[in-house]
């Protein structure tokens, strides 16, 4: 039917991959190159009393130090309130503070050891189910609580009355379950080299995973119209997620602009994985009605997300975790209430399976705990809850093309699972009354 | 005592962005020898875009994929995209290729109705070719009109974009919207062996059946799966930053000695893919999204299957040897 759909073509560019051929941002130098490094800030929270960069400016081999009063605009990320170098309060250990670009490595290092800055330590807090109290030590100045819509503390989902599918449930079976933080862990480590080229463009050697979404965002922190800065990338040493977030482009981009030279900043390993986005920790309460014969009667869902210090996409998470939470069954009686926290931690990135996978172990564990407790397998209640196509999903969605039914089939063979008759029969087409359970 | 389990996990998996809205753009210019350059800005991370992309702009061209190269390389000459993320980029840029390609054979019959000095609706394109359709030998290959075209001063580039309609605005009481019209579907079982004395669990065997609609190219999808089963390995048993958390942020994990990825020592010892062939009726050629969903079944199967191994529910990720080993302990002591 297809001459090239279905073929199984070799990597475009594997070749190149594999024989080191391949130019990463990681490989790129340019004459006159120098080395950026940052200030970090040491503690989870402090108030930045006073810094004076004027030795460090005079260092050997410097070619320019920033701080935010250098940011032509100091905000950057997908939802613009994350600072490119920190404002008099800091929010989590690691901000970056002032930035350097010298001659090398060690000039650079050298000259951040001269920057004097006088830290306030302030209490922070880490953990999310503390920072939603009431008196929790304040993340940013609007309050530590997401408001969605400007004023929920829940992004809810109702769907028919879960009052009255717990009536009807036989057992109600309860689930608390956390995932924790994690590092993309990408080969390559977020790298970018910065130059203005000769009609005096700021050009980006960029390992964003995507191109136009970092220039549109950093246009605004650079204050320059697209034609005056270009971005140059398009294939780097891994992403899963994380090259969604901007580590590097912006500092660079930034002294570049100060210096007239290439500057190349590189995060090493340990900066990586302490510094940059990560998933950021998800709890989940999960509350099920559930009748004998295996049909959920009712869920109720509460999550809290722990967005970290800034909202990054944090939100974008909470907003995909919540239409998707209640799991690949057809739950007629559902509610959900999602919550979002900040905490003065590493921001949330995005990370593959973002905001939807971590829902999915928690739903996956518990529906096994309800196979458990009405003594049906674990493939039957996946049978007896899946949807067919035509069916909305829990907001509302109409499900096209599904089949859970045919894959839940094929993994059984796949795996020398031998299934009841009825089961076989199955499938995720159109269901009518005489069909399958009939439920 | 080393005892056996056996789990499972089901999900679905919207493409694209949560709620649409987000566009690609595709340019397709033919060049003096026939040969086309392909544009758009996704990233090539691993996953196969690159491949991938050329195979739908080829099918829709009825080309060989090896006359087509493409450009990703900078925001000057590569067409928009919006990102490259949300298992959006074989959906939206395949359907953005088709409508490049689409506008690519309307330039070139229209070119070529000039050049034969006939009318545009005469003519047919086929696989690479313009011809009159009562008269299949006048034909004219894409290289004699690459040639035509650009020495004789005409420009032939194809555009074409691509927007997932946007969803309705949320409703803020019942959360009533569409994430997606395009919805992957994906189970795997999985086979472990946890050792009760140490806690360690070790994954023997994964299946996994995906439904990404049309394979456009079955070594990427496999390849994507193949990440995704190590990936999912890693988040369901060693991966995390904080192991004291909240209790305690100070160890965070700087170095990949504190922070435990898998290496090939603990990939399944035997893993098989399938997918089921569905045909999306939104799809390019019926494909759906597939990079993200198929990291994301291995985690809840594997705690499942320590559940059935050793009947203790890990309801926090990832199930290292020490909570699996206090777990085990709890449940002889109260019995």
């Amino acid at each position: 039917m297809y001459n090239s759909v279905g073929k199984r073509v070799p990597r475009y560019d594997g070749i190149g991959h594999v024989t080191g051929r391949t130019q990463y941002v990681s490989d790129v130098k340019m004459p006159g190159m120098l080395v950026c490094k940052t200030l970090r800030c040491p503690y989870h929270k402090a108030r930045i009393r006073s810094i004076d960069v004027s030795e460090a400016r005079t260092s050997p081999g410097v070619y320019a130090v920033i701080t935010k009063d250098d940011v032509p605009h100091n905000l950057f990320a997908m939802v613009p309130d994350h600072h490119v170098l920190a404002e008099e309060i800091t929010r989590y250990r690691g901000q970056n503070i002032a930035a350097v670009a010298a001659a090398s490595r060690d000039a650079a290092l050298d000259a951040l050891a001269r920057i004097r800055i006088e830290y306030e330590e302030l209490e922070p807090v880490i953990d999310p189910e503390e920072a939603i109290k009431d008196g929790a030590p304040q993340v940013r100045p609007e309050g530590n609580n997401h408001l969605f819509d400007g004023n929920s503390l829940t992004r809810r989902i109702r769907r028919g009355n879960v009052e009255e599918g717990f009536r009807e449930a036989d057992f109600i079976v309860e689930g608390r379950y956390t995932t924790p933080s994690q590092e993309h862990a990408p080969l390559e480590t977020c790298c970018t080299v910065a130059y203005v080229d000769a009609p005096g463009r700021l050009v980006i050697h960029s390992k964003a995973q995507g191109l136009y979404f970092a220039q549109g965002d950093l246009a605004n922190v650079f204050q320059l119209p697209l034609n005056r800065l270009k971005f140059i990338g398009g294939t780097i040493g891994g992403g899963f997620g994380g090259m969604n977030s901007i580590h590097t482009d912006h500092i660079a981009g930034l002294l570049a602009l100060a210096t007239g030279r290439p500057v190349r900043f590189a995060l090493t390993r340990e900066e990586e994985m302490l510094f940059s986005t990560i998933r950021t920790p998800w709890i989940f309460r999960i509350r099920d009605g559930i009748r004998r014969d295996g049909v959920i009667t009712a869920r109720q869902v509460s999550v809290l997300h722990d967005c970290g210090a800034y909202t990054e996409l944090g939100l974008y998470a909470v907003e995909k975790n919540a239409n998707l939470i209640a799991g690949a069954n057809l739950i007629r009686n559902l509610e959900v209430d999602s919550r979002m926290v900040y905490t003065n931690k590493m921001p949330s990135g995005s990370m593959r399976g973002f905001g939807v996978n971590v829902g999915q172990y928690a739903e996956q564990v518990q529906l096994d705990r309800l196979a458990h407790t009405v003594g049906i397998s674990p493939m039957e209640i996946r049978f007896i809850n899946a949807f067919h196509t035509g069916d909305k999903n829990h907001t509302g969605n109409e499900l096209a093309s599904v089949s859970t039914i045919e894959t839940l089939q094929k993994v059984a063979a796949m795996s020398g699972q031998t299934l009841p008759e009825k089961y076989l029969a199955w499938s995720s087409a159109p269901l009518s009354p005489n069909t399958n359970s009939g439920k | 005592m080393i005892r056996k389990g056996r789990g499972m996990a089901t999900v679905y998996y919207p493409t694209g962005f949560n709620g649409g809205g987000d566009p690609d753009l595709v340019s397709l210019r033919i060049k003096v020898d026939g040969t086309i350059d392909m544009t758009n800005a996704s990233c090539e991370m691993g996953q196969g875009f690159k491949s991938v992309a050329i195979q739908m702009a080829a099918e829709a061209l009825g080309i060989s994929e090896s006359l087509i190269t493409i450009d990703n390389t900078n925001t000057d000459t590569a067409a928009f995209s919006m990102d490259t993320a949300g298992s959006r980029s074989t959906y939206i840029v395949g359907l953005a290729s088709i409508s490049a390609a689409e506008d690519l054979i309307r330039k070139i019959v229209t070119f070529a109705a000039g050049v034969l000095g006939v009318d545009a609706s005469e003519l047919k394109y086929e696989a690479g070719k313009v011809f009159r359709a009562s008269d299949p030998d006048s034909a004219m290959t894409l290289a004699q009109i690459g040639a035509a075209s650009t020495y004789g001063g005409v420009f032939i580039i194809g555009v074409g974009g691509f927007l997932p309609p946007p969803g309705p605005p949320r409703d803020p009481e019942t959360g009533a919207t569409i994430p997606s019209r395009s919805m992957a579907w994906g189970s795997t079982v999985v086979d472990v062996e946890v050792d009760d004395e140490t806690g360690v669990v070790e994954v023997v065997n994964l299946y996994d059946c995906y439904d990404i609609g049309t394979v456009i190219n079955p070594l990427m999808a496999e390849g994507q799966v193949d990440g995704g089963d190590v990936q999912g390995v890693g988040m369901g048993l060693f991966e995390d930053l904080s192991p004291c958390f909240p209790k305690n942020l100070e160890i965070y994990a700087s170095n990949y000695t504190d922070y435990i990825i898998p290496t090939f020592m603990d990939i399944p010892r035997h893993s098989e893919i399938e997918f089921i062939q569905s045909h999306d009726p939104y799809g390019p050629f019926g494909a759906k999204g597939c990079g993200e969903m198929v990291a994301n079944t291995q985690p809840p199967a594997i705690v499942n299957a320590i559940y059935d191994a050793v009947g203790v529910l890990v309801d926090s990720l990832p199930a290292t040897p020490e909570k699996v080993l206090r777990l085990i302990d709890e449940k002889r002591k109260t019995g």
